[in-house]
């Protein structure tokens, strides 16, 4: 019975510091790049913020990240099953997730003066039928770029 | 006015708060939870054990009588299931005969299972001189089958078992592993079920030799065995061996046992297996 346990806290103490340093060096990025960014605006709204004869060209741009959650964080979250309650260690996952493709779509088009019609979706990836198989979630960002004609 | 984007200075998506002390507050209430549903189940287990029929008794054994610890044991010889027959129809109530299983096993031990199983390892049968002793130890372990002892450890191991195996979340190999383990190891007894055994050995004593000499030797034996593994060195000068030694000698004074000679182990032989 020892080595089962032996590997299943083995597994924690990886996933914990391993899945810390990743998330944390992802947030940095997060940040540094969306501040890079940051003049691109990305509106939801479906109407035009400006007159339609001003668009020089317009082009459909999607992003899509894929995060997997570590052992840690899955224990976490199976622990919260029993006592429910928000699930804290899922919550950077889906927050990165958005935010990350949220920048590549954005990266796509670094000479876009507007994104209107932004919408993300999310979608939980574990085909595994199995208890251990793996769960990921990947996040959809997609809107209309569009570049202001300079002469007008 | 111009307006000028800016990231938010918080993330208001991530719940704040450290996910360690998270982790360390649910196992510590989960294990709460668990440790309560065993100690509640013991209880209901306590109770239950004392009516469980003789049949149900003899299912349960030959049910257990497939786990690897007593599938290896050997059964004992002619001289000792006699013994141990006598003690049975001499001083106790047991409606079902039982049978007495070598276990090769140098440590000095002795168990009884449900059924009227009774195992006795090589370790203790080399350890004792006399056919008291292995009396005293017959009758103990009677004494146990007859107070319905073993139903309660075993009880008590089948609810640590299936709660393991609930939470741990574990098919076979930790539970199984587990399950070994707690089919025997459970079988400890609270001080009080201790005495009772130990009285009843006196009487086993008592009823096969007509006097009670041979229990204290017995519990020399365990000391020996403390002796030579530190881990339970301080069983030496363990209160609870005393006070079992003591118990014995007032009984003997109150109810007028006599002390008598040692009868050697008979046939001699016969014993080292």
């Amino acid at each position: 019975m020892f080595p089962d346990y032996y590997f299943f806290i083995i597994l924690l103490i990886v996933g914990y510091v391993v899945g810390t340093f990743f998330e944390r060096r992802h947030f940095r990025s997060l940040e540094q790049r969306e501040r890079a960014s940051i003049n691109l605006p990305m509106v939801c709204a479906k109407t035009l913020p400006f007159a339609p004869d001003k668009a020089e060209a317009v082009a459909v741009v999607s992003g899509s990240a894929v995060i997997s959650v570590d052992y840690f964080k899955r224990f976490l979250a199976w622990l919260k099953n029993f006592f429910g309650g928000r699930i804290k260690s899922y919550e950077t996952l889906l927050d990165r997730a958005r935010r990350e493709a949220l920048l590549r779509m954005k990266e796509q088009v670094p000479d876009a003066d507007y994104i209107v019609n932004v919408r993300i979706e999310t979608a939980s990836i574990s085909k595994s039928k199995k208890k251990n198989g793996v769960s990921c979630v990947e996040a959809v960002a997609y809107g209309t770029a569009v570049r202001l004609r300079k002469d007008v | 006015m111009k307006y000028t984007p800016r990231l938010p200075e918080t993330n208001v998506n991530v719940s704040p708060g450290s996910p360690i002390k998270d982790l360390l507050l649910m196992l510590a209430a989960a294990s709460a939870i668990v440790v309560g549903i065993y100690v509640a189940l013991g209880f209901a287990v306590d109770k239950i054990a004392p009516h469980i029929s003789y049949e149900t008794e003899l299912a349960i054994g030959g049910f257990l009588g497939k786990h690897p610890i007593l599938k290896n044991a050997s059964p004992a010889p002619e001289a000792i299931q006699k013994l141990a027959e006598t003690i049975r129809t001499r001083s106790t109530d047991i409606p079902f005969p039982v049978t007495i299983s070598i276990r090769e096993d140098p440590q000095v031990n002795a168990f009884a299972v449900p059924g009227g199983q009774i195992v006795l390892t090589t370790g203790i049968l080399d350890a004792i001189e006399s056919e008291n002793e292995l009396a005293f130890i017959l009758g103990h372990e009677l004494g146990h089958i007859a107070h319905r002892d073993h139903l309660r450890g075993m009880g008590r191991g089948l609810v640590l078992l299936t709660l393991s195996s609930l939470v741990l979340d574990a098919g076979d190999s930790i539970g199984g592993s587990l399950g070994n383990m707690v089919v025997l190891t459970e079988l400890t007894f609270t001080r009080r079920q201790e005495t009772l055994a130990d009285e009843a050995g006196q009487d086993a004593l008592m009823s096969v030799f007509g006097h009670i000499t041979g229990a204290e030797q017995v519990f020399s034996h365990f000391a020996k065995r403390a002796e030579t593994n530190y881990l339970t060195r301080f069983a030496l000068s363990h209160p609870e061996t005393q006070s079992r030694i003591q118990h014995l000698r007032n009984r003997a004074k109150v109810e007028g046992f006599p002390a008598g000679p040692l009868t050697p182990l008979n046939p001699e032989p016969q014993l080292s297996v």
